[in-house]
């Protein structure tokens, strides 16, 4: 077993424990970057490697902190209890007041910091189009993900349907890897998943991946982007983008990126994530929903 | 009904066949009774272990059911299912389910026939029982025993918050795997028990052989035995206590006995023949000197005496009788001892109406009763292979001897008659009689207890007796007189003239 399929295998099997990788300790000169179900999990080496990495270069003892919602990642940050995270596009741009996240990086994937949001069905599925999975089971990954939440609701909106009553019974699981298995083990008959996530499942768990197929697929979005804390020290927030940035330039960066599948970081402009703004407003508009508010 | 009885076997098959069946039998038994308990143990620790799991399993998905988290009630559910039994002994769950208070599931681990938010459609009539049971249940426990399913181990455990029911926990744990386990330790005791019985059976034959031989040996001996032969007694090489050696011990200790016995017998008979022999060479040397004597005494006379003329013809009339008492003796002697067979020819058995007078004649003037009971109407047909002489020769000699012994008064009964092909006669008197030591020595030539008696009377008689083919017999105590009974053979009438033919040509 190589260390990806390993890596593919931990996401797949993630359980619903909240083990942090390091205990998050506040204190000066510490980085502790958040971590929720867009990447992967218990994958210590890959974890000690990459804090190695990120350490050497930005000067700061680096720490993963792992949650298992972008709920409880979005609560970290609120309260500074951490300096950066990965999160998704869709937390990204809902609106905080005053804001104190940045927009570091996004991950290139396959050339470009996109991807797109899959609706998958049971490999034997009769379905043909996302019409066909009304008054079915539907598995979704997070309430605040784009790909996994946002997207398949806008869809059915746009079909003309109610999200809310479309589908007969509804559950998240918090992780896509997850929602590939659910819909695999036909306890969902329908499930959203980033298209990122659901294409490594295909890579490393084919058995897994082989029992499900992609029913329809959405347009690009904004990769789930890196994030700072805007109180971080300018400086650190430099070298950190940086470093990612640079990952691609050394060997032991391209090591650490290939674990992930990933091209490189690049420095995106936060109009990346506009469409996925877009998305959000209309939907919220039309469930007449006004909790959710963008930026 | 009765069963005809099973064909007698002999020891060499029984006992081998004896302790196969039974080894077989026990082996099976015990293998059995052990195999029951072993199932019965498991079974037990399969419905206990299965129960711990339900609680567990209840336990653990509380929270989530709290929250609505379906899909980690389901990866508890996938978790338990994938669970090797081998890893922790537990059963192997072959079904399980998350349902709401009300019957909905929230997991099942079919979730393909058993879709999440839907109530759980029952299977059958049992299965509903069993759903209607379990969404009672208060407490976690394994389902009664009328609403478990064969092969199968159910259990329930309800899931509470504050007291108030949220929903269960169904768990389903398979027997299949012990079944499997318990067909495997049947095979095994199977094979033991076969391959147990198929040694003692070996094992039984070698015994047997081991057993029955010196039987076989015995058995033999004895039929050597029986024959009037003696083998050569077989003491066991080494003396055992074991109850087979005794015996051919003791069998070989009887042989050897027989043969001191048979030994004896003969040293015995020897002796015996040698003293009957003595006794008649001494009443042949009695009867021969006691008119010796008188003999010397005349010739002595005659050599003196001999110019007297008178003198002379009466010593030599004397000499005379001495000699041919002698020469009568020896004639008598001869006679007997040649065995005058030619005098076989057959004879009526009318023959005894001529002895009575001959007998009453030996009486004369004495004071002595004969009673004469000659019953001839029987013998018709019948014959007796003698000379009547003979016969009247023994009559006459039991009589004069009875006449001899008599006292004044006394009685002599003759009785003669057939009974089946024999001639039986008998001579009772009320005489002194005779004791065992003189009844021995009655049928010895020369044994006399009279004065005047030669002892050849009663030796004749016995000596035709034997002759004929037939047999003399006295019964006698001292004191209750004597009676003699003959008993001769008696021969069809045409057999007599076949024979006379034969004799004839």
């Amino acid at each position: 077993m190589d260390r990806r399929s390993f890596l593919v295998t931990s996401l797949a099997a993630s359980g619903s424990s909240v083990i942090p990788l390091s205990p998050a300790i506040a204190g000066s000169g510490e980085l502790r970057i958040g971590l929720t179900a867009v990447v992967v999990r218990e994958y210590a080496r890959f974890f000690r490697d990459f804090r190695r990495y990120l350490g050497l270069r930005t000067g700061r003892a680096v720490t993963f902190v792992q949650r298992r919602t972008y709920a409880d990642i979005m609560d970290l940050l609120s309260r500074r209890e951490l300096e950066a995270a990965w999160i998704c596009g869709y937390p990204y741009i809902q609106k905080r007041d005053p804001e104190y996240l940045s927009l570091l990086v996004a991950p290139i994937y396959r050339g470009a910091p996109l991807y797109r949001s899959y609706v998958i069905t049971p490999s034997d599925s009769a379905a043909r189009s996302i019409d066909d999975l009304r008054g079915k089971v539907f598995a979704y990954s997070d309430p605040d993900s784009n790909s996994g939440y946002l997207v398949p609701r806008a869809t059915v909106a746009d079909a003309g349907y109610d999200p809310e009553s479309f589908f007969r019974f509804t559950f998240f699981t918090y992780n896509h890897a997850e929602t590939v298995a659910a819909v695999a083990d036909r306890v969902a008959d329908g499930g959203a998943v980033d298209s990122y996530v659901y294409d490594l499942v295909t890579k490393y768990e084919t058995q897994l991946a082989r029992r499900t197929r992609v029913l329809a697929s959405s347009r690009t979005y904004g990769f789930p982007p890196i994030v700072v804390h805007n109180s971080l020290e300018p400086d650190v927030v430099e070298r950190l983008r940086a470093t990612l940035v640079g990952m691609s330039d050394d060997r032991e960066g391209k090591e650490l990126l290939g674990q992930l599948d990933l091209d490189g970081f690049k420095v995106v402009k936060p109009s990346l994530y506009d469409s996925i703004r877009d998305l959000a407003t209309r939907l919220a508009a039309r469930s007449g929903n006004r909790e959710v508010v963008t930026k | 009904m009765r069963f005809p009885r099973p064909p007698s076997l002999s020891l060499m098959t029984k006992v081998p066949l004896t302790v196969t069946v039974v080894v077989f039998a026990s082996a099976l038994l015990m293998g059995l009774m052990v195999i029951d308990r072993d199932w019965k143990r498991q079974k037990a620790t399969l419905e206990t272990q299965t129960l711990t799991l339900a609680r567990a399993t209840a336990a653990a998905g509380r929270m989530h059911i709290v929250n609505g988290d379906v899909w980690a009630l389901y990866r508890i559910l996938r978790q338990i299912r994938e669970r090797s039994p081998a890893d922790d002994g537990l059963a192997p769950v072959v079904e399980a389910a998350f349902l709401k208070a009300d019957g909905t599931i929230l997991a099942h681990s079919d979730p393909g026939n058993n879709p999440v938010g839907l109530r759980l459609k029952p299977s059958d009539r049992l299965g509903a029982a069993r759903l209607q049971y379990a969404l009672k249940a208060e407490t976690a426990q394994l389902l009664p025993d009328e609403l478990q399913s064969q092969g199968y181990i159910d259990a329930v455990a309800p899931i509470n918050v504050d007291g108030v029911p949220v929903g269960l926990l169904l768990l389903r744990g398979s027997t299949i795997g012990l079944a499997a386990q318990i067909k495997r330790d049947a095979a095994v005791v199977l094979t033991f028990a076969l391959g147990l019985a198929l040694l003692m059976s070996v094992f039984g034959t070698i015994m047997s052989r081991r057993m029955v031989r010196p039987l076989q040996e015995l058995a033999a001996g004895l039929d050597a035995v029986g024959r009037g032969e003696l083998p050569v007694s077989r003491h066991p090489r080494r003396p055992g206590r074991d109850e087979i050696q005794q015996l051919k011990r003791h069998f070989g200790n009887m042989v050897d006995e027989l043969a001191e016995k048979k030994n004896l017998e003969r040293e015995l008979a020897q002796s015996e023949r040698m003293a009957g022999l003595g006794r008649f060479a001494a009443g042949l040397a009695h009867e021969v000197n006691n008119p010796l004597a008188g003999m010397l005494n005349c010739v002595n006379i005659l050599s003196r005496r001999a110019d007297e003329p008178e003198l002379v013809r009466k010593y030599v009339s004397l000499l005379e009788t001495g000699l041919r008492n002698i020469s009568t003796t020896m004639q008598a002697l001869l006679g007997e001892l040649r065995g005058d067979k030619t005098a076989t020819t057959e004879c009526k058995a009318g023959c005894l109406q001529d002895i009575e007078a001959m007998v009453r004649s030996e009486i004369g003037d004495r004071p002595i009763t004969l009673e004469w009971n000659a019953d001839m109407s029987d013998f018709q047909g019948f014959a007796v292979r003698c000379t009547c002489p003979h016969i009247n020769q023994m009559v006459l000699n039991l009589a004069t001897n009875a006449i001899a012994v008599m006292p004044e008064g006394g009685k002599i009964i003759f009785s003669s008659r057939r009974t089946g092909e024999s001639l039986i006669i008998e001579m009772q008197d009320t005489g002194p009689g005779m004791d065992a030591a003189t009844i021995g020595k009655l049928f010895e030539p020369f044994y006399t207890s009279r004065p005047d008696g030669t002892g050849l009377g009663l030796w004749i008689t016995y000596r035709i007796a034997q002759r004929m083919g037939g047999n003399i017999r006295v019964n006698s105590k001292p004191g209750e007189g004597a009676r003699f009974i003959i008993t001769l053979p008696l021969v069809r009438a045409r057999d007599i003239e076949s024979d006379g033919n034969a004799h004839a040509a």
